[in-house]
């Protein structure tokens, strides 16, 4: 967004909290698909994991530098949160429970409305064959749009060894649907 | 299966959803934090104040001369000056401004 810097500098430099309500209000949708992807289709958990996000983007906001979007330190903390989040449980599976959504994807869905598709039999079972790194890998460059070297930046590793994950993730899922 | 296939794959359940209160909760939720700007403004005219206290003649002594009357006066069981317990209470009250500015700024 091009105002992005613009609401970013007013919350960093005025404390402006409506110009950071703009910011949640434009990446709570992205952000909390992300999570809830990653967390295995867990709506609650995801709500959290980006409500704790979002708060740790306001505290540390004075650290962001424009060089980088703001969306890519957004899903850097994003991602940091979940696995922080993964490293105090102690637990590696992801939960197979199952997701609550309306409609078709892509339609303004909101997780909250009835009927109940059961996406365990396609997106999330197929997302649990993947390592949790190619999982968040797959993620980052399929759905959410970012470029190898955005998704370096996000989880802190070399372009190298994303590409690695992305490769990998890929002959797995397409393994997985022969 | 092939990159355009995997694209079709991953973004057949890009969902977006909607804010339904979140943005809010998470607002409400915002602890309370300083904000860089306030911070520089006021230090920026707390080192201008004592500057000028400095270098300004006579400001000094006029504060200085008031305070030591006030202790004087309070060591002699004396009542001090209306002068010494104004500028007595206008530093209190600075003081005071100063600390909850500091303190409490979040504009």
């Amino acid at each position: 967004m091009q105002n992005d810097a613009l609401l970013v500098s007013r919350a960093a430099l005025l404390g402006d909290r409506k110009a950071f309500s703009r910011l949640v209000e434009a990446y709570q949708s992205p952000i909390r698909r992300f999570l809830f992807n990653l967390t295995g289709g867990d709506e609650e958990l995801s709500k959290d994991l980006a409500q704790d996000t979002f708060v740790k983007a306001w505290l540390n906001i004075g650290q962001f530098r424009a060089a980088a979007k703001f969306s890519t330190w957004l899903y850097r903390i994003a991602y940091n949160t979940f696995y922080d989040y993964a490293r105090v449980k102690a637990s590696t599976s992801l939960s197979n429970r199952t997701l609550s959504v309306v409609e078709t994807p892509g339609n303004g869905t909101d997780y909250k409305s009835a009927p109940t598709i059961d996406f365990n039999i396609d997106f999330l079972q197929t997302l649990k064959i993947l390592k949790e790194d190619e999982r968040t890998v797959m993620l980052l460059f399929y759905m959410e749009d970012q470029t190898v070297e955005k998704i370096s930046k996000i989880m802190n590793c070399p372009a190298n060894t994303i590409k690695s994950h992305l490769h990998r993730g890929k002959e797995k899922i397409s393994k997985y649907f022969k | 299966m092939n990159e355009q296939s995997l694209k079709k794959l991953f973004t057949s359940y890009k969902v977006d959803i909607r804010d339904d209160g979140f943005s809010e909760r998470v607002i409400h939720r915002l602890p309370e934090r300083r904000s860089i700007l306030s911070q520089i403004i006021m230090s920026g005219f707390i080192m201008l104040g004592l500057i000028l206290m400095f270098i300004m003649p006579g400001f000094a002594a006029l504060v200085l001369e008031q305070i030591s009357s006030l202790i004087t006066s309070i060591n002699h069981s004396q009542m001090p000056s209306a002068s010494s317990i104004a500028v007595y209470f206008g530093m209190l009250a600075l003081l005071g401004t100063i600390g909850y500015s500091v303190a409490r700024v979040d504009i």
